[in-house]
């Protein structure tokens, strides 16, 4: 009788248990590549909006405070979007028969809303409060980036919960003084970690045990 | 088929359970159901389900799928992108006071067998939520009765007017 196994099923056996710890290597690391890609975070893509707005032109060039659109930013968890007669305070006035601005007037005369596309967005189980980072001196760019000088708004960090992570472990190294919240162009000086641990125990920031903890953002 | 006939054929159903005598006994319903005297019984009685009476698929394989689609299920949990993309809606003309988020209370008074109660009711982006007594109204004292909690549900009542109304017309707040 011929034997049930050949010869080279000592190789093909060998083989085969390589191949196989390769494959779940190889299929982790995609993953992992994946999840963290731009892809999968989001990060560095803008998002076609329903009207070409560009920071770069509002906040950079005219000025125009970060507070005045995203009114509630201060005290609520959503940094609050403009509504359409918040466009129109101005563009009643200027730019008035521009083609680029149509939706904003169409929004105001037929009163519905402009749809636009959330570009920082958080998973459902993700709790997030603008009003205490910027209540506690984390700056609008610390996570925004330089919107002032972005035509087209796009997501710079890549809100992995490594990301989150990485300040709250460390506060001292991203806080800055309240009144430095919403400027763009801010730098932190040569004694941050000196001038944040000040600011940490000023502002009675809670100590990373705490703000580690897993229900302070998942509630 | 009559009632009759039914009855005699499920009399030949029946007899069966009783029929294996010595060591054979009937075990189970599903053996019942495999004997030709039940197949003929299915299709007259239903011809509808007689088709898809599961003549194949048996326990072992029930099992198999259900567990596999209990697996497999798991999986349309999960996502590469966490948070999908989503559209922010704002208001056109921003209602005063209102801030997406936030509860705003207001304060009203309630009528309930007799006696005015003060309420403070909670609302959310316009939408009352939940009713609490209002600790400020110097007869409750913010006390509430399991009727004023309850009346949350009134504004929600689909018999409730839907529109400001005089008589049996439909009016604006102002006409009113």
């Amino acid at each position: 009788m011929a034997q049930a196994f050949r010869r080279w099923t000592n190789v093909g056996s060998k083989g085969s248990i390589l191949g196989a710890v390769l494959f779940a290597a190889l299929s982790t690391w995609v993953g992992i590549v994946l999840v963290g890609s731009s892809y999968g975070t989001s990060a560095g893509v803008a998002p076609v909006q329903p009207i070409p707005f560009s920071h770069e032109h509002h906040a950079g060039i005219l000025g125009i405070d970060c507070r005045y659109c995203h009114t509630t930013v201060e005290f609520a968890t959503f940094a609050g979007m403009p509504s359409t007669k918040t466009c129109m305070n101005c563009h009643s006035q200027m730019w008035v028969g521009s083609r680029m601005l149509a939706p904003v007037r169409e929004s105001y005369a037929s009163d519905r809303s402009i749809e636009w596309k959330r570009v920082y967005n958080t998973p459902g189980f993700v709790y997030f409060a603008h009003s205490i980072h910027v209540q506690k001196g984390i700056g609008c760019s610390s996570c925004h980036g330089q919107l002032d000088r972005m035509p087209f708004t796009y997501q710079v960090p890549s809100l992995l919960m490594k990301w989150c992570l990485d300040c709250h472990r460390d506060p001292a190294q991203s806080i800055r003084p309240r009144d430095k919240v919403f400027d763009m162009r801010y730098q932190p000086p040569e004694n941050q970690t000196e001038l944040g641990r000040q600011l940490v125990a000023d502002y009675h920031i809670r100590s990373p045990n705490e703000l580690t903890s897993c229900t302070v953002c998942h509630r | 088929m009559s009632r009759k006939d039914l009855n005699t054929k499920l009399a030949e159903v029946e007899q069966q359970l009783g029929a294996g005598g010595g060591r054979k006994y009937w075990q189970c319903l599903e053996e019942l159901a495999d004997t030709e005297a039940f197949g003929q019984l299915m299709r007259e009685e239903f011809p509808v389900l007689a088709d898809i009476w599961p003549d194949a698929l048996d326990r072992r394989k029930f099992l198999s799928l259900m567990g596999a689609s209990l697996a497999l299920a798991g999986i349309s949990g999960c996502s590469v992108r966490p948070a999908p993309e989503g559209t922010i809606v704002p208001y056109v003309h921003p209602p005063e006071n209102v801030i997406p988020g936030v509860p705003l209370f207001f304060a009203t008074t309630m009528v309930h067998a007799g006696d005015a109660v003060g309420l403070l009711v909670e609302s959310h982006e316009g939408r009352p939520t939940k009713i609490e007594g209002n600790p400020d109204h110097p007869a409750s004292l913010g006390a509430t009765s399991a009727f004023h909690q309850a009346s949350i549900l009134t504004p929600y009542d689909p018999l409730r007017s839907q529109a400001v109304m005089q008589g049996d017309r439909i009016r604006g707040w102002d006409d009113a």
